[in-house]
């Protein structure tokens, strides 16, 4: 029956406040490392999910909800990304003199790297790459995922997921090599 | 002796080498790879120094409630919260209630005319509505292409929701094109080919077919970049939120 059906999504729905408590740092960490700016992740965080309530009757409960939101979050990072890069309407961090620390007297050594000239450099470098192979780059490299993961996340065939993080790696290598070659 | 690639290299940097054994021995071997070996993982090693900005404890629960929250005031959305709930209950009867709303039909003629709905809040929830559409549809599209074709109760299940998007679909189609958003209607239209076709579409070698058309023509691709304009026209024809905290 329909309203079975019905109150079967609401009933597993009434779970998904759960899974934003048990997902919501991930979400964040892999929304941040894709855009790089800290609002642009929180917008992903929260489009994510709220697509994936919306969706939450296709989600098969048999999967992992961290699988199925990463692939909704790493869409929704390259929709942003590209839609910066068309309209940007919010200046990227590396623009902002601040980059990226608020509070001047809180600098542990790894945001006194960020808001160096090789913070910058790094972040210049992962910010050159098209969303897509930002995207299978932070996957393969920060999160871990194995290539077919990551062509589910990307909507593509694995090969092709395969080489993305090739050219991802290519393009990354030419701007960090001589960044390598002048760290002590 | 051939010595390794760089994208060799990478796949045993993250451990997919195609020949893990071979990789191995010829590293174990030949030092001119073992150190581009070295020199990558300094490289890529380089940029696990970025910190990414720290979420408390209680983070999960701060975006639930903004979900939450976005989900009870998404501005023009209000008007369509009791479609979005008939949805729910039979999503394309619930689409022509919106569909009508949207096309000034939804009270009986000569009562409470379209023009009691100014053009511009129409085309807002125009917006709103065909988006939320396409979010699904994206969402469909993406389980097609990556399911497999021969198994039957997964294709059964998403020849069902593609019907239900393609009743969806054909009222928001119509809708566009009374209310002169030719751009969408085309773009509906297109879609609802590709629905059409998932739906119809039963045997395992024409649903492969069927697959390999919709990555070829990048129908997907297409799809969310129309999803990115219809966003960012939502935003702009909404007042600006509060500011960010």
């Amino acid at each position: 029956m329909g309203g079975g059906a019905t109150d079967s999504t609401e009933e597993r729905r009434a779970g998904f406040p759960e899974l934003v408590e048990q997902h919501g740092r991930m979400v964040f960490r892999v929304a941040y490392r894709i855009t790089g700016n800290e609002a642009d992740a929180e917008d992903v965080v929260q489009e994510a999910f709220l697509k994936a309530y919306k969706a939450f009757d296709r989600f098969d409960s048999r999967a992992s909800f961290s699988t199925w939101i990463f692939r909704i979050a790493a869409n929704c990072a390259i929709d942003l990304l590209r839609r910066r890069r068309t309209h940007p309407e919010r200046p990227a961090d590396l623009e902002d003199p601040e980059f990226p620390v608020a509070d001047p007297g809180a600098v542990s050594p790894e945001t006194a790297l960020a808001s160096s000239e090789i913070g910058r450099t790094l972040e210049q470098a992962l910010a050159e790459l098209s969303p897509q192979e930002r995207t299978a780059f932070v996957l393969r490299h920060f999160e871990g995922l194995p290539t077919e993961e990551i062509a589910r996340a990307l909507g593509v065939r694995a090969n092709a997921a395969k080489q993305t993080v090739f050219r991802a790696v290519r393009k990354l290598r030419l701007r960090l090599a001589p960044l390598r070659e002048s760290l002590p | 002796m051939r010595h390794l690639t760089e994208d060799e290299l990478v796949l045993h940097r993250y451990g997919e080498s195609e020949n893990p054994s071979e990789t191995a021995a010829h590293l174990a071997a030949c030092g001119l790879c073992r150190g581009n070996l070295d020199r990558l993982a300094a490289e890529l090693g380089l940029l696990d120094r970025l910190p990414v900005p720290p979420r408390g404890d209680s983070y999960g629960r701060e975006v639930w409630q903004r979900v939450r929250t976005r989900l009870a005031e998404t501005g023009p959305a209000r008007r369509l919260r009791f479609a979005a709930r008939l949805w729910v209950l039979s999503g394309a009867f619930a689409a022509l209630l919106a569909a009508a709303f949207l096309a000034g039909r939804f009270w009986p003629r000569g009562t409470a005319p379209a023009a009691q709905v100014p053009a511009d809040a129409r085309e807002r929830i125009l917006l709103y509505a065909v988006a939320d559409h396409l979010d699904r549809s994206q969402i469909a599209l993406l389980e097609f292409l990556h399911s497999d074709p021969s198994r039957e109760e997964e294709s059964d299940r998403e020849r069902r929701f593609a019907e239900e998007l393609v009743s969806a679909n054909r009222l928001y189609r119509q809708t566009a094109s009374q209310e002169g958003q030719s751009g969408v209607a085309g773009v509906l239209e297109s879609l609802e080919r590709v629905l059409l076709e998932i739906a119809h579409t039963s045997s395992p070698d024409a649903r492969q077919a069927l697959q390999r058309r919709i990555e070829s023509e990048g129908i997907l691709f297409k799809l969310r970049i129309v999803r990115s304009e219809l966003g960012r026209r939502e935003k702009a024809s909404v007042p600006p939120p509060a500011v960010r905290s």
